[in-house]
């Protein structure tokens, strides 16, 4: 890859953890030394997708080798209740079993194996039930996980009815296994009393406390949870650590000894939840020249036993469904049902990829059906920053870069070109096509649930001039934590190896909100932020009369500056000390150096029963032109080349946005083409180990990929004028599943509109082809 | 015969004697590192399928030389490494929190951005180590095949390339490499005897000469044979099922050979599948394009021909192509060697006529004649790192554009590899030209009674199987 290696490149600091990285010294849960008394623990899962049970005895398993403790759920001291938002999920299965892998017991034992053999002779009475598998069969049982959802504007009907040409049809977007390197683990370590230390691989540290607090029946101040870091996360340990991290601490609470839990990746992958299947049905009316008069869609998204944030997800799905686009008259109906499949979470995007993608497959096939290039198709329906640029919930989109990025990208990638080129190919070519597309990206950034738009930080200043820096944000991978230490050294004036950070927890910066939704820079950047100016303002005063007694001369506290660690009267720059000594005079001149700084996003709501609100602070863009080579008899898609451009506003550290950009577009990429994941008729996942389910290897990616942030891009009123960078990229992989389609409909001369759903792989594929050809005769 | 190994684990000297410890042979080395506060060796799928435990394994080659391949520790048994060397990710330097004392490989992963979540990071770090012990001109093709084995979600892999590359450019001497002498003498001290462990139940053998494996295959008739134990492994290492009575080959050095004998391969089953590809390169490009599609370059480095053929796996990605080649097998037990047709080595799944006292000696591979046109291709969701949806080696022979000669063997249709008979009697004397390739696809499509499982459904195997056909008739027009 090239990318814009510019001159400020070489300054942006690597991430914090990477020199431990690279040597393995870094600390996950599981690399924590053993405690005293340690237990280790293995859950004993439902082989049934939906039975009564009848009882459940542990008795044999007692006996087992190593094995010290075995709760069910007679065993939670407080609510057996997991559920995020919505209380419909047991902590333990009770009286149900909901999906296979529905947790019921769990055995601690001396060692891991011994806890696992010991779930072996736990004898399970239930009666089977007919099971619900699919979101077909959901609807047909009218198996509503919460009521429907509607977004709607304008004349739907009466336009769909008169408008001249309408294209409808039904699109379909597979599951997604996280697939994060660090499995689920915990270590619950009992304390004094009641306390409850929780180590935990969360990206939601205050909720893991508040599910905790809830089991074990006491309050929240007897509960601390800390997380140093993750080993990926990407949605899957927003709510899923919460189970390992309550069972734990019940069977912790029960035997008075710490209990480490971590999932083996099969089990993990079994038991936990994956991003949100969607299957809708749309149907669209536009003019002659392609521009959308209307859109229709019915969203039904599969959220498993419980709703967990599948009613959050469904809504960024909603929130998206008209992607970059203009669309007068729209109506987004948001269906949710309840299927026995463990309960779908939160993953990267967070619905707005399913929701995006039926808009940018029903452009795709206007395109097809009006015989023009679907670009030209896309151009016209952008948004407009004059007029036409108000969103189907009645928010203005500001800041809008699309045609800036279309231009950019039209050059980078040379796309009229290579789309000749990619035609010339097909046109002599037997069985390997070609395809090309541009697929553009809005992504509104903030939580929907406005309340969650709220971030602390705890500063403190050591008398030695050295800083302690601890916010609420979790890292995963991201380089969070990077960026954090970089606010917070910007802010203050002082170099980052003054700073470190501390590993996020309860008892530091409490009432905390997941990260995710890609927020973490910009909540705790700006609550770092204001922990830094409350500090400033009580250091000004203090440096302005050390300086003053110090050079003899008087110095108003508005003149002092710090920069690069010195404390300095702006007006005469002689006059300076050290950072280290205001300090330490500081303290000595009895100064508070602890700051806990706040921030809430200004000015976001959004009124669910309506349909409308802003409920975002910003939106960030993107677009990818990607080219795929697909051979149609074996169904092999090779990614080729991809141009990347991100408007990350103005970022703050630009090797790890562009990091972030292409880990979300290869994730992306995986969801579109080889991730795959089957159920068999028994509701029994068979694709749980990565033997059999396949996430994008490094022989995937081309070495002809490049990405570029956009430039002059500043952002109102958010962190050092930088945007969100985490999950905008992540969607625009579909630009690869597009070309695939492209390839395939060259089959047909692009007269056919190809059958073909998320994720095509070579199976997908050859199908496709199979059907196109078929239709053809 | 002795009951305890000896290793260096990075440099440093381990002594286990498993029946004083009551430790069971069958520990992973991922276990143990991990039980021991080795944590820098991290587990993310305990199958040899991510390589985030991935290690390298340096031991004296033919050469007197360290010689370094990189493996997954977490389908290793510790038997394995007695006389060798372990290096992980926490041995390169000593821990350093100074980028400039990096190794260069670590090093270069840092500048270049090249770790997130960093868990991944410790085994590609051992991956490229162990190119960077191993000298060669690595194209972007062999550093992506070469790292396979391991799997990164947080990073989209361009900038752990682009690291390998930067750190592959350097040649800067580093610990290893600078006390090659003293490392080469310690190991040397080392007695590798042959190992005979007993912990409670469980038995460990591990002969170091043939004669001895076959006088010891007959006194355990029941015991499990390993060598690379990259299938076996994974009963302990994921369903800790009991191991009761093992036979580990991978000691037995007379077994790891490849010679070109005439028109044929030899190749003794215990030789590692990473060898063969190397041999193969040159002389026999369709079984050197399947190696190198076959699993990743860390299960390449220990699983043989042996445990391939072994497993017996309707599967398996080498049967086909040595049944297509007409192969044999050569068995050797108590009264002898015997050779078998490879058509009739498999007789039912997993089934096999392999007797209780016998073990696969080695593998008969003829090559390509004189016009003969080989090719095997593989069909997998993820072309590298896969296992087989199904498979198919052709052999063909043409005279005039008339098939003289027509081999078909398909892998993963049915509860063996097999023949596709019909197909192949009716293209056989035929043209071969596109009309008939159309027909015989068609009889193909309706040959077999695949499964539907977790990499397909039936129709798609069915459909696969004529249009590999097809895929083969128009390249071999390019040929
Ligand atoms: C991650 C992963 C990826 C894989 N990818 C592939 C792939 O792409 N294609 C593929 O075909 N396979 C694949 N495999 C399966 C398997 O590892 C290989 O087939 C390998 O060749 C087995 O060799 P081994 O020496 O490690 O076998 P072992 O595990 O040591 O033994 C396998 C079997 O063979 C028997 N056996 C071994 N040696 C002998 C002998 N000399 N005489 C008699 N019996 C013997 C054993 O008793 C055992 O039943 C993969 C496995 C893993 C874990
Ligand atoms: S832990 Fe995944 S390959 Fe060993
Ligand atoms: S850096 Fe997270 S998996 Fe590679």
């Amino acid at each position: 890859m090239q990318t814009n290696r510019k001159h400020h490149i070489s300054h942006d600091p690597i991430h914090d953890s990477a020199i431990k990285h690279v040597q393995g010294i870094s600390i996950y849960i599981d690399d924590m030394p053993q405690f005293h008394k340690e237990l280790q623990a293995c859950p004993a899962v439902s082989p049934y997708a939906f039975a009564d049970i009848k009882n459940i005895d542990i008795s044999e398993a007692l006996k087992a080798p190593g094995v010290h403790c075995i709760i069910t759920a007679k065993d939670i001291p407080g609510e057996n209740q997991m559920g995020p938002v919505f209380h419909d999920e047991v902590c333990l299965a009770d009286k149900e079993l909901l999906c296979v892998g529905h947790t019921y017991a769990v055995v601690a034992a001396d060692t891991y194996e011994q806890a696992y053999l010991a779930t072996k002779l736990i004898k399970l009475d239930a009666i089977e039930k007919e099971p619900i598998l699919t979101i077909d069969q959901a609807i047909a049982a009218d198996s509503r996980l919460q009521p429907l959802r509607v977004i709607e504007r304008g004349k739907v009907d009466e336009t769909l009815a008169k408008s001249k040409h309408i294209l409808k049809g039904q699109f379909k977007s597979g599951a997604q296994e996280h697939w994060y390197l660090e499995t689920q683990s915990c270590i619950a370590v009992p304390g004094e009393e009641l306390e409850m230390m929780v180590y935990s691989s969360t990206q939601h540290p205050s909720e893991t406390q508040a599910i905790v607090s809830e089991v074990l029946g006491i309050p929240r101040h007897e509960i601390t949870v800390e997380t140093r870091r993750l080993g990926g996360a990407f949605g899957g340990k927003e709510t899923s650590g919460n189970h390992v991290a309550a069972w734990a601490a019940v069977l912790a609470r029960k035997s008075g000894r710490p209990v480490r839990m971590r999932l083996t990746r099969d089990m993990d992958q079994a038991i936990t939840g994956k991003r949100h299947p969607f299957q809708s049905d749309w149907k669209i009316a536009f003019d002659d020249t392609g521009r959308i008069e209307a859109y229709h869609v019915d969203m039904h998204t599969d959220g498993g036993m419980a709703t967990d944030l599948t009613m959050a997800i469904l809504e960024r799905g909603m929130l998206h469904a008209e992607n970059a686009y203009y669309i007068p008259n729209i109506r987004i109906n948001g269906h949710s049902w309840k299927t026995n499949l463990p309960s779908n979470v939160a993953f990267r995007g967070f619905g707005q990829p399913q929701g995006m993608a039926v808009i940018e497959n029903a452009i795709d096939a206007i395109a097809r059906y009006l015989g023009k290039d679907a670009n030209e198709i896309r151009r016209i329906n952008y948004y407009d920053t004059k007029e036409r640029n108000i969103a189907p919930y009645g928010a203005e989109i500001t800041q809008n870069h699309l045609l800036k990025i279309e231009e950019e990208i039209l050059q980078c990638s040379d796309y009229l070109n290579r789309k000749k080129e990619i035609d010339d190919f097909n046109a002599h070519s037997k069985f390997i096509k070609k395809g090309i597309s541009l697929v553009p990206v809005k992504f509104g950034i903030s939580f929907t649930t406005s309340f969650l738009n709220q971030a602390g930080a705890l500063i403190h200043i050591y008398s030695d001039g050295s800083i302690q820096v601890n916010h609420g944000g979790i890292e995963m991978g991201q380089g969070l934590n990077t960026k954090m230490i970089q606010v917070a050294a910007a802010e203050l004036g002082v170099s980052i190896d003054r700073i470190k950070l501390t590993p996020t927890n309860t008892s530091k910066v409490p009432n905390t909100s997941a990260t995710a939704a890609s927020s973490g820079s910009d909540l705790n950047g700006m609550a770092i932020k204001d922990a830094v100016d409350q500090l400033k303002e009580r250091l000004m005063p203090v440096a302005a009369q050390i300086l003053g007694e110090e050079f003899k001369c008087e110095i108003a506290a508005e003149n002092i500056r710090i920069e690069n660690d010195l404390v300095f009267d702006q007006s005469n720059k002689k006059h300076s000390i050290c950072f280290s000594d205001l300090a330490s005079k500081a303290y000595f001149q009895q100064t508070h150096l602890s700051a806990a700084g706040y921030y809430r996003t200004p000015d976001i709501w959004f009124d669910r029963a309506k349909g409308v609100g802003k409920p975002f602070h910003y939106y960030a863009y993107g677009m990818a032109v990607c080219e795929v080579e697909v051979d149609t008899y074996d169904g092999k898609v090779k990614l080729q080349r991809a141009r990347i451009i991100e408007d990350a506003g103005e970022t703050i550290n630009e090797q790890i946005d562009i990091g972030q950009v292409l880990g979300g577009f290869v994730q992306g990429f995986g969801w579109v083409t080889s991730e795959d994941i089957k159920w068999n008729e028994k509701g029994r996942i068979l694709n749980a180990s990565p033997d059999t389910y396949k996430i994008p290897g490094i022989g995937d990616i081309p070495v002809d990929i490049e990405v570029k942030l956009l430039e002059k891009a500043p952002n109102d009123n958010t962190i050092r004028r930088s945007k969100a960078v985490g999950e905008p990229p992540f969607p625009l992989a579909i630009s690869a599943w597009m070309a695939i389609k492209y390839a395939i409909a060259s089959l047909a001369n692009h007269k056919l509109e190809p059958n073909l759903k998320i994720p095509a792989t070579n199976e997908e594929v050859v199908l496709s082809v199979r059907d196109l050809e078929e239709r053809l005769k | 015969m002795k009951s305890s190994i000896d290793f260096l684990y990075n440099g440093f000297p381990i002594h286990i004697d498993f029946e004083k410890e009551g430790l069971s042979p069958t520990t992973t080395l991922l276990n143990w590192a991990r039980n021991h506060g080795h944590k820098e060796v991290k587990e993310g799928c305990a199958e040899g399928d991510c390589g985030a435990c991935t290690v390298v394994i340096a031991k004296v080659g033919s050469d007197g030389k360290l010689h370094y391949k990189a493996v997954n520790s977490c389908i290793l048994f510790l038997p394995v490494l007695d006389g060798k060397l372990v290096i992980s990710s926490a041995g390169l330097v000593p821990e350093t929190h100074n980028l400039n004392e990096l190794h260069p490989v670590q090093k270069a992963i840092v500048e270049d951005h090249a770790t997130q979540c960093g868990f991944c990071t410790p085994g590609f770090v051992m991956s490229i180590f162990a190119l960077y012990h191993t000298k060669d001109h690595y194209t972007d093709d062999k550093i992506n095949n070469a790292l396979a084995g391991n799997l990164c979600r947080c990073t989209g892999y361009d900038s752990i390339r682009k690291a390998t590359k930067a750190a592959l450019k350097e040649n800067i001497p580093d610990f290893y490499s600078e006390n090659e002498a003293l490392i080469l003498k310690a190991l040397k001290d080392i007695k590798t005897n042959t190992l005979n462990i007993r912990v409670g139940e469980q038995k460990y053998i591990r002969p170091k000469l043939i004669d001895e494996a076959i006088v010891l295959r007959g006194e355990n008739p029941d015991a499990e044979i390993i060598n690379g134990s990259t299938d076996v492994a994974l009963k302990q290492s994921k369903h800790f099922q009991k191991l009761p009575v093992l036979l580990d080959l991978s000691g037995v050095e007379q077994l790891k050979f490849i010679e070109q004998k005439g028109n044929e391969f030899h190749i003794g089953a215990g030789l590692d599948l990473e060898s063969i590809r190397f041999k193969a390169e040159t002389v026999f490009p369709a079984l050197y394009d399947i190696l190198t599609v076959f699993a990743s370059r860390q299960i390449r480095n220990v699983a043989t021909m042996g445990g391939s053929l072994g497993s017996a796996s309707p599967i398996g990605d080498l049967l086909p192509l040595i049944m297509a080649m007409n192969g044999s097998l050569v068995l050797e037990g108590k009264t002898g060697q015997r050779t078998i047709k490879a058509i009739d080595y498999v007789v039912d799944y997993r089934k096999t006529v392999l007797q209780a006292d016998e073990i696969i000696h080695s593998i008969i591979l003829p090559l390509p004649t004189e016009g003969e046109i080989v090719k095997m291709y593989k069909i997998s969701k993820r072309t590298d790192m896969d296992i087989s949806t199904l498979s198919t080696a052709f052999r063909l022979k043409l005279s005039d554009c008339k098939i003289d000669f027509i081999s078909m063997v398909y892998g993963g249709m049915a509860a063996m590899t097999i023949h596709a008979t019909e197909a192949e009697q009716f293209l056989k004397g035929k043209e071969w030209n596109e009309e008939n390739i159309s027909e015989a696809a068609a009889i193909l499509e309706k040959t077999f009674t695949p499964l539907s499982d977790a990499r397909s459904g039936d129709e798609f195997r069915n459909i696969a199987a004529g249009n590999i056909l097809k895929k083969f008739y128009e390249e071999s027009k390019l040929n």
